[in-house]
């Protein structure tokens, strides 16, 4: 664990550093506060706990003496994951133009198959029903217009 | 009177949203790696298309269910459904063994209604006292207050205090993506113009908390650290007898105090509340030895305990919009997407939201009762429900609840990313409520301390010369020494155990 809060300090340090380099651009005012001071307390204060955090990673590691354990999931959970996430991500970007009831059963069907669903019948009517009941009740109940596809 | 009268007309006209919030919380506090905080997100798609006081009591319904939802899966397979149900297995599990799981899920089911009820009446009758003092705060109070309200950042996390507070200051960060509140002028927007309007809270509730936890359950099913349950469990009967409710009263009683004070306490919550009511109840106890075999006392103290912490949690959050835990982090965010801002103009603009949410919150207890005995016969279904078809539901519903808010792709993106972030947050021990904190309270803060400064005309003793932003500061000073006392001591346990 401590590899991996040495990484994610430094990721939050380099946001934090991001964000000050947003200040820069600010303007200066006379009403109130200075527009620059409550984001640089927050901006430094985030800094000073991604490099605390950077040293306890530093510290943890010096002490456990066992290699380090397992931080990322691999073989068939990662490959799991990185499906579902493609999957999300596909449907992000083919909502608008697919339309939601031909995208939303597909991802729905790719989850329940990662979920350990086996039977074809149930994965398809189910993922079909589900999908096609919520574009019903968002569509007619609560009238959001969801993206229509040439088909739907 | 006449209040109480429209809230009971109207509470009772739309009495099937009541119904809906208490069943929705027993199944979803039911199931384990399903809480509240879970619950009330996967309803928000719903909840902003309905009335603000609906939506309200529809919450606090969901609240009160899934503190109950959450022994059935304590008593029955020994996993607590919700963190604050941990304390249940001591005693629910044995006496589920010994064929007793109806007696026990009963047992808990009458402690948790009056808890419920003593924590509601508790509600009533302390919440519009607290925000009438809190009408009289001006903006230096209001910003210690917010100071304060911060620090619970740092006790919502569950693995390390720097990891806590960090966690909250990424709130803070994002929640300056936008527009500067006093000026109007632009900032961190980096050229991006979908960040003029910053992030909105419902998809980054909706990736933090339900997205992140479907790729945690797809990681722990793949990894076999969660088991699809295939086996029927003996219910036996479900009401504990007269004479056995004359001998636990006691306990119910004492719990109910003791879980509506740590409720009222920002930075507690059920968990806490459950295990110190097991650990009092077991002190006073004739018979102490009985306790962890399967003592009815033990699954009475922890649930009478954790119901009675939703009144309490709900007092700081109606009248001063700082939330207790993590579900009322959580509802806090979801009361602003629907349009209601708590606090204690709350109280005087709108006393009619507030009456309703009374009375919605009393009959959400007596509703839990029947709706609870028919849960614990239906308990074996409600566990048994296929991973397969669950999460693929809830993921797809997610993604539909993130786009229905403001029509928009991106903010399906925006829970997709969120949900990325929240998953990798989880598994490295920083929190997600946390950030929710900082969203939430980082912009209210950040206005009071402007129009501090503004009407003092700069001067910055302004934040410390009043009595009660002391009193704010040094309770936020207080809260960080008690979440550092607990991970210090967290942390001498784990190394004792290694």
């Amino acid at each position: 664990m401590g590899k991996i809060d040495i990484v994610c300090g430094l990721i939050t340090g380099a946001l934090a550093i991001l964000f000050f380099i947003g200040t820069l651009s600010f303007p200066k005012s006379s009403i109130g506060i200075n527009p620059r001071v409550y984001p640089f307390v927050v901006i430094f204060s985030t800094f000073a706990l991604s490099m605390t955090l950077v040293v306890q990673g530093f510290l943890k590691q010096k002490r456990t003496k066992s290699p380090p354990a397992r931080t990322l999931p691999r073989g068939t959970t990662a490959l799991k994951l990185i499906a579902i996430a493609a999957g999300m991500l596909i449907y992000v970007f083919t909502l608008e133009p697919l339309g939601y009831i031909i995208v939303t059963p597909l991802l729905m069907a790719l989850t329940m198959l990662l979920f350990g669903e086996r039977k074809p019948l149930k994965i398809v009517a189910l993922s079909v029903l589900v999908s096609i009941a919520l574009y019903w009740v968002f569509r007619s109940v609560f009238r959001v217009p969801l993206p229509r596809s040439v088909i739907w | 009177m006449e209040g109480i009268i429209n809230a009971l007309v109207y509470v009772l006209g739309n009495l099937h949203f009541l119904i809906i919030g208490v069943a929705a919380g027993i199944i979803v506090g039911a199931i384990p790696g399903l809480s509240g905080s879970t619950g009330i997100i996967l309803m928000l798609p719903f909840l902003i298309y309905i009335d603000p006081p609906s939506a309200l009591i529809m919450m606090s319904g969901l609240f009160c269910g899934s503190m109950f939802g959450g022994s059935i899966a304590s008593i029955l397979v020994s996993t607590p459904g919700t963190p604050s149900a941990a304390a249940t297995v001591l005693d629910g599990y044995p006496l589920a063994k010994k064929g007793q799981a109806g007696k026990a899920m009963g047992t808990a089911l009458v402690a948790s209604t009056m808890g419920g009820i003593f924590s509601t009446l508790c509600l009533i009758f302390l919440a519009p006292q607290l925000a009438k003092i809190a009408l009289k705060f001006g903006p230096s109070e209001y910003f210690a207050l917010m100071i304060f309200g911060l620090t619970i950042m740092a006790s919502v996390s569950s693995s390390s205090l720097t990891k806590g507070l960090l966690s909250g200051f990424l709130g803070l960060l994002l929640s300056m993506v936008g527009l500067n509140p006093t000026l109007g002028t632009e900032r961190f927007t980096f050229g991006v113009t979908r960040f003029l309007t910053g992030f909105s809270m419902m998809p980054v509730l909706i990736g933090l908390f339900a997205i992140s936890e479907v790729l945690t359950q797809l990681e722990l099913f793949s990894e076999g650290k969660i088991i699809q349950l295939s086996k029927k469990h003996k219910i036996g009967s479900i009401m504990p007898t007269r004479k056995e409710m004359k001998g636990l009263w006691k306990v119910i009683l004492g719990s109910s105090v003791l879980g509506t004070i740590i409720g009222i306490i920002p930075a507690t919550g059920g968990a806490i509340a459950s295990f110190m009511a097991y650990n009092e109840a077991k002190r006073f106890s004739k018979d102490p030895e009985s306790f962890g075999k399967g003592a009815l006392a033990g699954v009475a103290a922890s649930e009478a305990a954790n119901n009675a912490t939703t009144g309490g949690a709900m007092i700081p959050l109606l009248t001063l919009g700082i939330p207790g835990d993590v579900v009322t982090s959580v509802m806090l965010g979801a009361l602003m997407i629907i349009g209601v801002q708590p606090g204690p103009l709350l109280f005087s603009q709108s006393p009619q939201i507030v009456t309703d949410l009374f009375v919605g919150f009393m009959l959400a207890q007596f509703l839990m009762l029947v709706m609870g005995y028919l849960s614990i016969r239906a308990s074996n279904l409600i566990l048994r429900v296929p991973f397969g078809v669950l999460y693929p539901v809830i993921l797809c519903f997610c993604l539909l609840g993130a786009y229905s808010l403001g029509n928009s792709v991106y903010d399906v993106g925006l829970a997709f990313v969120f949900g990325i972030v929240g998953y990798f947050m989880k598994k490295y021990g920083f929190s997600a409520p946390s950030v929710i904190l900082g969203l939430i309270l980082g912009p209210i803060a950040e206005q009071e301390l402007s129009k501090a400064l503004i009407i003092s005309h700069g001067d910055w003793t302004v934040l410390v010369r009043s009595p009660l932003s002391l009193m704010f500061y040094a309770f936020a000073l207080a809260s960080l020494i008690y979440s550092l006392g607990i991970f210090r001591k967290k942390n001498r346990a784990a190394k004792s155990m290694s």
